[in-house]
């Protein structure tokens, strides 16, 4: 039965607008429950106002993860509402018989009553909250793991292609390195596609660099030198120290002599000023003078 | 009681989706997220002071929508004026500890209601000829009831603290609520 009044319609608007608020916002959904039809009309015009100023509101982009969060917060939270359940069917299945009433005075009820209310919080934090912490720590280190190892994987890709490039090539000379001096037992290759300029060198047995400094790869011209990059290869990565290099200009004019591997302070030098580590010549018929495309 | 077409727009197709999600359907969860998330972060980023803040809104939203689709009800708007409301309680927290911090909350930031009238920024926004019609009937409602209409519908603030902050009392309040709501409803006509 409706107990419709005048001012009703004052709080439809405050409602739709999502205004009111305490004891007269119960007041007012209990008569909107007892289905006054001139509330009811009211109100959905004013909804209809209020989703259409929302909608008419300019958007915004909210962070790319941020649906995988709402969904992996979800799932958490089904998990956990299933766990909540658990019990309670179990509960269902087999109850135990209703022990006998037996007298005991009311103090001791409270304490008891207490001491059951401890005892369920700790029993839900071992069945309930424990594991589900332990299952959302497991999930992220499992998403590090991923996420380290896509990286990972992203490096290996974006190595392969540079060695694909180059090897793809039909002009690809490939110039042994030997070391010398403190560096005898080093040794390497560059393999160096003469249409793009790009080279890979792969190197073995050379010691890893002092903090303050990397290696630097040169191509040797009659006249002057190219840099080809520095590097700083790795201890123990063995097959591993295979890198990418690519010079930033390449002017072979003057004709090519072969390569050099210098040990330089670190933040790449302009000509080779260092300690050379390795060196590598062209063969006769590779040498050859010209611009190299 | 027959549906207003406004109402129409989605009504039936997000009933379905918020009864796939109340059932624990994550696929349903992300489509709602799909269609009102730019919606719910572009309020959230008016009012919120920062876009992670916003963000976090948005989540806590969502998060709701999840725990709570049973407890929507049609008969009292529709889904996109639900997840306004949801928004708006989480908002209400965020400009308190904002305001305990001293920043002010601006209805004024809400340019595409006080923005002149047939100003070239109402065709954009507005995703419909009937939106565009409601947003320009709240640009010819005086700036209090304009200020009003915003610190309720956007802002999340309760009828207290706009009386508070309007210096009006609660009865008045909610007279003007229902003259802006009512002017508005007149300009669109039979369209609504």
């Amino acid at each position: 039965m409706s107990d419709h009044r005048p001012d009703h319609l004052d709080l439809c608007a405050s409602y739709a607008l999502g205004a009111l608020e305490g004891p007269s916002l119960k007041e007012f959904e209990r008569h909107l429950e007892s289905g006054c039809p001139d509330c009811s009309t009211e109100l959905e015009s004013y909804a209809s106002i209020v989703h259409l100023l929302a909608i008419a509101l300019p958007t915004a982009a909210s962070a790319p993860e941020l649906k995988e969060r709402v969904i992996f917060a979800a799932r958490v939270a089904q998990v956990a509402k299933a766990r909540l359940q658990e019990p309670e069917e179990r509960e269902k299945v087999v109850r135990p018989p209703r022990p006998r009433r037996i007298f005991i005075r009311k103090w001791w009820r409270q304490v008891l009553a207490v001491t059951a209310v401890i005892a369920a919080l700790g029993a839900a934090y071992l069945v309930v909250i424990e594991p589900l912490s332990t299952e959302i720590d497991d999930q992220a280190q499992y998403i590090m793991t991923q996420n380290r190892r896509i990286d990972q994987l992203k490096t290996a890709l974006e190595r392969d292609e540079d060695v694909l490039q180059v090897l793809q090539s039909l002009h690809v000379d490939v110039v042994p390195l030997k070391g010398s001096g403190l560096t005898r037992k080093a040794s390497g290759r560059v393999i160096w596609n003469r249409i793009s300029g790009s080279a890979l060198l792969q190197v073995f047995n050379l010691p890893v660099p002092p903090a303050d400094s990397d290696y630097q790869l040169w191509l040797k011209l009659k006249k002057g030198s190219v840099n080809f990059g520095a590097f700083a290869p790795e201890e123990g990565a063995g097959w591993g120290n295979l890198f990418a290099m690519q010079p930033a200009d390449i002017d072979t004019s003057s004709g090519v002599d072969g390569f050099i591997l210098t040990l330089e302070a670190r933040g790449e030098a302009p000509r080779p000023s260092g300690r050379v580590c390795l060196t590598g010549k062209l063969r006769e018929q590779q040498r050859f003078s010209g611009r190299s495309n | 009681m027959s549906e207003s077409p406004v109402t129409d727009l989605h009504g039936e197709d997000e009933r379905a989706l918020l009864k796939r999600i109340s059932v624990g359907e994550e696929d349903a969860l992300g489509e709602l997220f799909d269609r009102y998330s730019g919606i719910l972060c572009g309020l959230a980023s008016r009012i919120a002071g920062s876009p992670d803040e916003a963000d976090d809104v948005v989540y806590d939203v969502f998060l709701q929508v999840w725990n709570r689709a049973a407890s929507y009800r049609p008969e009292r708007g529709s889904v996109l004026a639900w997840l306004i409301g949801l928004a708006r309680k989480r908002l209400a927290i965020s400009m308190r500890a904002r305001e305990e911090q001293g920043v002010v909350l601006n209805p004024g930031s809400f340019r595409l209601f006080s923005d002149p009238v047939s100003s070239p920024a109402l065709q954009a926004p507005a995703s419909s000829a009937l939106g565009a019609l409601a947003v320009d009937a709240v640009r010819r409602l005086g700036e209090p009831q304009r200020n009003l209409l915003i610190l309720a519908c956007f802002c999340g603030l309760g009828e207290e603290n706009i009386s508070a902050r309007l210096r009006l009392p609660v009865d008045r309040l909610r007279a003007d609520m229902r003259k802006s709501l009512t002017a508005i409803r007149a300009t669109l006509g039979e369209k609504l």
